[in-house]
């Protein structure tokens, strides 16, 4: 029988013929509903065995990937180590920043001539309650010249070489200055107490001293000047019997944590 | 009846193919299930019953239907190539080989199928771009660079699409029995 007279033949010329119909159709763009149909059919097999092989899949991933994954690790770990370093410098320099930004802010408001000074470290060689600074009498800075950070009196200069100096803390029981209450210009001294705290002492029995009034230099000491303030009255520490009103001061300085200050002309 | 479980497996098969090989591609190539389902159904010699009969170009016409639909090549390339080589195929395994078939000329009827339809691939879409109706011509270097991969790819899944495909055979020859019973 020959080939073409087989039911064959019959079958593969009637689907040539359709397919030659179909292809007619895509070229006129009537096929896209069909498309539709047999693109989604699989659809739900497909999004099945994927989900199945998903394990599978991730398995061999890693086991072929194993040695650039852990090239990757080591070098990750490296990354990280260098990132931890940064972040320490990044909040070293974070602080200094805001420091500067508080100094600075204080620095371009006022009158006083000042010179910026870096704390090169406290405490040197266990002497207690001292700062060595990066100005010295090269920058015009000099002995009993007054220390402030934000406006504040921290300390004064007790010595001063040629680059660096060297500056006592208000906080030192060796410390000590002319001041006044600035609300009623009554006058005392300030002294340090023991590295901890700030007394002002020698006021008169009948002056007021309320808590919260703010306590500033007195100008007596030539080489401070006046009205810098000093820190606000905690409390009245002595008694009616003394012979002088005492009470302690609060100012705002973290004396621990001083990184950049001004040195007063 | 039949004709509906060919079609069932057809889009099981493609699910397969897209689901899982998709996932592990060698150097980009996937392995192709729905043309070895076509070449094992096209060198069935079958029985005196079965030797007048068109399944294999049904099969050949529903998937190369649905390759067309997913692919990106010109529409048509996949369904005529299928059917062509599909006819090939069955004469060729009816008329010119003598003896039983066995996995050599089963690797061998495929490196040829594979050779063939992406051959006819190319000269499809070269033909339907200088007929203004393809947008873009095919590489022909690319259809030829996978081909030793997808030839490899192909050979490693024929045992189990053959086992695939002799079930199929089985569970239509039983419910044909079932529905003879039946009438």
């Amino acid at each position: 029988m020959r080939f073409i007279y087989t039911k064959t033949f019959a079958v593969f010329s009637a689907f040539m013929v359709i397919t030659a119909l179909l292809v007619l159709m895509q070229v006129k763009g009537w096929l896209d509903p069909l498309k539709t149909v047999f693109i989604n059919s699989p659809r739900p097999v497909t999004y099945a065995v994927a989900k199945a092989a998903k394990p599978i899949k991730y398995f061999f991933s890693t086991a072929y990937n194993l040695r650039k994954i852990t090239k990757e690790n080591a070098a990750l770990t490296q990354q990280v180590f260098q990132l931890q370093q940064d972040l320490v410098q990044f909040d070293q320099e974070k602080r200094e920043n805001e420091a500067l930004r508080k100094e600075l802010g204080f620095a371009a408001n006022t009158g006083l001539s000042l010179v910026p000074c870096t704390v090169m470290s406290q405490n040197p060689f266990g002497a207690s309650d001292t700062l060595v600074l990066n100005c010295g009498s090269d920058r015009g800075v000099s002995e009993g010249q007054a220390i402030i950070s934000q406006g504040f009196l921290v300390g004064k200069i007790i010595y001063a070489g040629k680059g660096y100096s060297t500056a006592l803390l208000i906080t030192s029981s060796n410390f000590t200055t002319d001041a006044k209450l600035s609300k009623t210009g009554a006058s005392g001294v300030v002294n340090g107490s023991f590295g901890s705290g700030i007394i002002l002492d020698q006021l008169s029995q009948s002056d007021s001293a309320d808590k919260g009034w703010q306590v500033v230099t007195g100008g007596i000491d030539s080489r401070i000047p006046k009205n810098i303030l000093i820190g606000e009255v905690g409390e009245v520490v002595s008694n009616s019997n003394d012979l002088f009103k005492k009470a302690t001061l609060l100012s705002p300085i973290d004396f621990n944590g001083l990184e950049f200050v001004f040195a007063v002309k | 009846m039949k004709y509906l479980i060919y079609l069932l497996a057809i889009i099981l098969l493609l699910g397969l193919n897209a689901g899982i090989f998709s996932s592990f591609q060698i150097k980009g190539v996937m392995p192709n299930l729905l043309l070895l389902f076509m070449v094992l159904f096209s060198l069935d010699r079958g029985d005196s019953e079965t030797r007048d009969n068109a399944d294999f170009l049904v099969i050949a016409f529903l998937s190369g239907l649905f390759l067309d639909f997913s692919s990106t090549t010109f529409f048509g390339s996949f369904a005529l190539a299928f059917l062509l080589i599909s006819l090939v195929l069955r004469l060729s395994s009816r008329h010119l080989l003598v003896f039983e078939m066995n996995w050599k000329y089963y690797s061998a009827a495929l490196a040829v199928s594979l050779a063939a339809l992406s051959f006819f691939i190319w000269f499809y879409n070269l033909l339907c771009f200088r007929l203004g109706w393809a947008a873009y011509l095919l590489d022909g270097k690319v259809l030829r660079s996978g081909y030793l991969i997808s030839l490899v790819y192909n050979l490693l899944l024929l045992y189990p699409m053959y086992l695939f495909a002799e079930s199929v055979k089985r569970g239509i020859a039983y419910l044909s029995v079932q529905f003879r019973k039946i009438k």
